[in-house]
């Protein structure tokens, strides 16, 4: 079981107040490209409450990515809200957002994006140096720490290319972990990896979920989908579907 | 150390071929601008030091017999600071090997006692001057080169024909001497009995050497103290014959210096300015590489001033390390130059220093500019959002406009050829700064080669004063027919033209001052001289008091014209000239130069018949052949007891002229090769840039078949047409490059703007270095593109 180190506050990262902790509110988007406008998303409503583990699943080009782009902020929305975690994220300008998505977001991404010039351990404690989230002092040891909950504190001083495709997104999970936020997004986290290292990055995921925090991740593999609490499909830019794991649509 | 700083630290010292290159192009601009800011600085230090450390004349007169007590009521002119009474003897030095140099005895009681050009021990570390006895000499260090050893004796042929032994007692440093290398006159000293036993006088002076007390670097103040000296010593029965006053209160070398400095200074920021867009150009392609980690970073949290903060960082530490090789380096080898120049100019230099302006300098273009070249693609990068940083996925455009018309296939050029030029215009930005590196190191490179080509041109256009090939000086004037006969009986001489020179002095209108002056009179059918004329017209059979003048006499009298009647002063009589035409002459002439008829000037001097020098024409064209006439002509004219002040081929003047120039065509050449490598090292940048971003393409060519030799041949064909591209501009930006070049360093060095010459040479050589620089910076990316594997390039992120 994943016990989650130096928590700030000592306490489940985000308590369910009743209030959706991420929630979209007739979000458009639309692409300009050579042949019109493409519309990624079209009027999207949805509402995520703390501890929720969110499965967001389509074919390829239905707006998965777009979706997750409007909740961290990577992109904007055409029209409509994003709030995540009482911040209104459409709002913010490019400098806050990195500062308020590095303290409140942890994002894995599907080719793990660590820094290959930083060691293992680095690249963890990379994300507190730049929002001071910890006590200098305090920064290698959390990042040891959520090495060894990932087991890999052994490799804590390679580089990244020394690593597997599985051990390098572990990494990238506990570098979304680094600065202890309410929420991890994660982008086809298991889209690189084999179906046994798939398995044991979901466990991660659950285990996570069960410490409080909140997770959405995108995935076009319906199985590892299920393995969430909750299951939103997208097609064509609109959410068609919408609920709890084990309810058919 | 935080994570963040490791990444810096990382970046810096991950990537050692890119932090090289970036010192490297650093160090291009530190080190031009401290050799030039350390050798200016060095040259103006320790050439006046040395110089002004000897009590220099400023003037000089050349005068009838003065004794001690003329001298003592001279000194005693107002402004007078010290007058000190040289007696010479102008002689020949016999070699060995049956030359003869032409060497000047001053008298002087104690080496050691001078007041004014005093001596120093030719070593600069010696305390003590050799002593003077009878029947000893000592020569300037700068004649050393003649081979004499201290104690060898030195055979001396008098005017009169005679001999004299005299034992070389030592070397001294006479920094007020022009050197042997560029007088071809060695500068000796004897006691005064030595000097009467060579046919001088022990009692008298024949040479004042003037110091004023005050303003000694204010021309028309030295000129007022030096004719109030000459007025007096005239008004007490006295004859001034001639008056040198030459850049007062400086190193004869300074104005040479002043020039040389300011061109290369020149010279040093546009290398700096090679190394900004150096910078620019790899910062872009630094922060075009590092974009995706920017909007990694700054989705964990980073913020645009965090990232710039670390960019910056980085870029300082490129500059530190340029920094810390550059200071050292440039004060080194500014001190080894300085040491070249010293020998070349005789002064000594003085203790090794780091000039605290030259550091801020360096400093200020090893971290700041730099960080200003950088600040906007850094700029421009670290804005990127996280979506733009994250969403180059597969080969992406990468610069390519999706195009309007579908191309047409060309039947002229191969397809990978068309890669290759369709690539090189793909970042434009990129190519521009590239291109203008590599233009601006071109347009340098042949504007100096044109540089040399003018000061070529120069001599050939001073020569049209001096065309014969051998001159024959006299010390008096003997009959044309006498002399002339005995010239034309050698084999190989063509023919003689017999010239007259004479010094004198332009009254000034209202008849208060008078200018010194040279009038140089050739046989008006003279087929010796072809002078440029910039108005008017030239000698003509049959002109009587006709005169041209020269650009040197009309920058000390600008409101002479052509059609002005001018009052000369020669010999003491008074007559009236007119001007019909001014020419130019480039280089420092002293006195200004006059022309006019040899036939009214020696008739009105009842004179006629006599010349002063021969100009000899010979049938040879080859220098060593005219030299072995000129030998015979001197072994003649001894037999015939003539009395040869001097005989010069014009092969040894033309070199002694171009040694000047030389040194500093030289330097510049040094300079536009230090352009050519930032340019080099900018296309090599540019290159292995392009290489790595198309790392996907490579491998995705490869995957259909490239071969090895393919992949290289588009690299290296990119990197040609860049450089011939870079070519063909900088052959356009040379021409302004030189008409600056040619026109400052004329007016700085030659008292006169240069004609612009524009030769082919330094188009071919820098077309030939070009073709091999865009090799040399292509092939290493293009081996290294060779050599990734599919499975490699597929997989680079």
């Amino acid at each position: 079981m994943l016990t989650l180190p130096f928590t700030k506050n000592g306490k489940k990262p985000a308590e369910s107040n009743g209030y959706p902790l991420i929630s979209l509110r007739g979000v458009d988007k639309l692409y300009k490209t050579a042949v019109g406008d493409f519309p990624a998303l079209v009027n999207v409503d949805l509402d995520i409450k703390a501890g929720e583990f969110v499965s967001v699943i389509g074919k390829s080009g239905s707006g998965k990515t777009t979706l997750l782009n409007m909740v961290t902020g990577i992109d904007r929305p055409s029209a409509g809200e994003v709030w995540v975690n009482e911040t209104a994220v459409h709002e913010l300008g490019e400098n806050k957002m990195a500062r308020w998505r590095g303290i409140n977001l942890g994002i894995v991404f599907q080719f793990f994006q660590l820094l290959p010039m930083l060691s293992v351990i680095e690249n963890i404690m990379l994300p507190m140096d730049f929002c001071k989230t910890f006590p200098k002092n305090e920064r290698k040891d959390r990042a040891l720490a959520l090495l060894e909950q990932m087991e890999l504190a052994d490799h804590a001083y390679k580089l990244p290319t020394a690593l597997s495709g599985g051990q390098q997104q572990r990494v990238a999970i506990a570098r979304g972990l680094a600065n202890d936020p309410p929420v991890i997004i994660a982008d086809e986290p298991t889209g690189n990896l084999d179906s046994k290292t798939a398995e044991r990055v979901f466990g991660l995921f659950n285990e996570l979920v069960a410490q409080g925090k909140t997770i959405i991740i995108v995935t076009h593999d319906n199985e590892m989908a299920k393995r969430a609490s909750r299951v939103a499909l997208i097609a064509d830019g609109e959410i068609v579907s919408d609920k709890p794991n084990g309810v058919k649509a | 150390m935080s994570s963040r700083w490791k990444k810096v630290w990382a970046d810096f010292w991950g990537n050692k071929t890119r932090t090289f290159l970036m010192i490297l192009t650093i160090i291009a601009g530190t080190f031009a601008v401290g050799l030039n800011s350390n050798l200016g600085l060095l040259m103006n230090r320790d050439m006046d030091a040395d110089f002004l450390s000897a009590n220099p004349s400023e003037a000089t007169l050349y005068v009838s017999p003065v004794d001690d007590d003329m001298l003592a009521s001279l000194q005693e002119i107002d402004g007078v600071g010290e007058i000190e009474g040289r007696s010479d003897v102008t002689a020949q030095l016999l070699q060995d090997d049956g030359n003869k140099v032409v060497i000047s005895f001053d008298g002087i009681k104690d080496p050691a006692e001078l007041s004014v050009n005093t001596l120093k021990p030719a070593n600069p570390s010696d305390t003590t001057l050799p002593t003077l006895n009878d029947k000893e000499v000592l020569l300037d260090r700068t004649a050393k080169s003649l081979g004499y050893e201290i104690g060898d004796m030195l055979s001396i042929e008098l005017s009169n024909g005679k001999v004299r032994e005299l034992r070389l007692a030592g070397y001294v440093h006479s920094v007020t001497t022009i050197p042997y290398a560029m007088m071809g006159q060695a500068q000796a000293f004897v006691n005064p009995e030595t000097l009467e036993w060579m046919g001088g006088t022990a009692d008298y002076y024949t040479k004042l050497n003037l110091s004023v007390a005050e303003n000694a670097t204010d021309q028309q103040h030295v000129s007022n103290v030096t004719q109030a000296v000459s007025d007096r010593f005239e008004k007490a029965g006295g004859t001034t014959y001639f008056i040198l006053i030459f850049n007062p209160g400086h190193h004869f070398a300074w104005d040479v210096t002043q020039g040389v400095i300011v061109v290369l200074g020149v010279l040093g920021w546009m290398t700096v300015a090679l190394s900004a867009f150096l910078v620019v150009n790899t910062i872009v392609s630094l922060m075009s590489q590092h974009s995706k980690q920017i909007g990694i970073m700054k989705a964990i949290g980073a913020d645009t001033r965090q990232i710039m903060v670390m960019y910056t960082t980085l870029i300082f530490f490129f500059g530190v390390v340029a920094f810390i090789v550059s200071v050292p380096l440039s004060s080194f080898l500014g001190g080894v130059v300085l040491d070249g120049m010293a020998g070349w100019l005789n002064f000594d230099t003085g203790a090794f220093t780091i000039f605290p302006k030259t550091v801020i300098q360096q400093a200020a273009v090893a971290f700041i500019i730099p960080l200003l070249a950088a600040l906007l693609p850094m700029w421009n990068t670290v804005r990127i959002t996280v979506r733009e940083a994250l969403s180059d996925y597969g080969l992406g455009n990468s610069g390519v406009k999706q195009a309007k018309k579908q191309t047409k296939d060309s039947r002229v050029l191969s397809r990978p050829v068309r890669i290759s030029i369709r690539n090189t215009f793909r970042r434009k930005m990129r190519l521009a700064l590239t291109l203008s590196t590599l233009v601006l190191a071109g347009a340098i490179f042949v504007a100096v080669m044109n540089l040399f080509g003018t000061f070529d041109q120069t001599m050939r256009d001073v020569e049209k004063y001096f065309l014969a090939d051998i001159n024959i000086s006299f010390d008096r004037a003997y009959r044309y027919e006498k002399v002339a006969g005995i010239v034309e009986s050698v084999p190989g001489i063509e023919s003689v033209e017999g010239w007259m020179m004479l010094g004198g002095e332009i009254i000034s209108a209202d008849e208060t001052t008078a200018n010194e002056l040279a009038l140089v009179a050739p046989p008006a059918d003279s087929t010796l001289i072809e002078p440029i004329l910039t108005e008017g017209r030239w000698l003509t059979p049959g002109d009587e008091n006709a005169i041209v003048i020269g650009n040197h006499l009309l920058s000390v009298r600008p409101d002479l014209k052509v059609g002005d009647t001018i009052k000369l002063n020669i010999l003491d009589r008074e007559s009236e000239w007119k001007i019909v035409g001014i020419y130019n002459i480039p280089g420092n002439v002293v006195p200004p130069l006059v022309y006019v008829n040899y036939d009214y000037l020696s008739h009105a001097l009842n004179a006629t018949g006599d010349v002063y020098s021969l100009r000899v024409i010979t049938s040879e064209s080859d220098e060593a052949k005219v030299a072995a006439i000129g030998t015979q002509l001197q072994t003649l004219l001894d037999e015939k007891q003539i009395q040869v002040s001097n005989i010069e081929l014009a092969a040894e003047w033309r070199l002694a002229q171009t040694q000047q120039t030389d040194v500093l065509v030289y330097f510049m050449l040094v300079m536009a090769i230090l352009t050519a490598v930032v340019g080099g090292l900018g296309l090599m940048s540019t290159m292995s840039i392009n290489t790595l971003e198309r790392t996907r393409e490579i491998g995705v060519m490869r995957a259909i078949g490239a071969s090895n030799f393919d992949i290289q041949k588009i690299v290296l064909v990119e990197g040609l047409f860049i450089g011939l591209l870079s070519w063909g501009a900088g052959i356009l930006l040379s021409a302004p490059i030189t008409s600056a070049l040619v026109y400052g360093v004329g007016v700085a060095i030659f008292k006169s703007p240069l004609k612009f010459t524009f030769g082919v040479d330094g188009i071919m050589i820098w077309l030939a270095i070009t073709v091999a620089l865009a090799i040399l910076a292509s092939a290493i990316p293009a081996r290294r593109a060779s050599k990734l594997t599919v499975r490699d390039t597929l997989a680079y992120e």
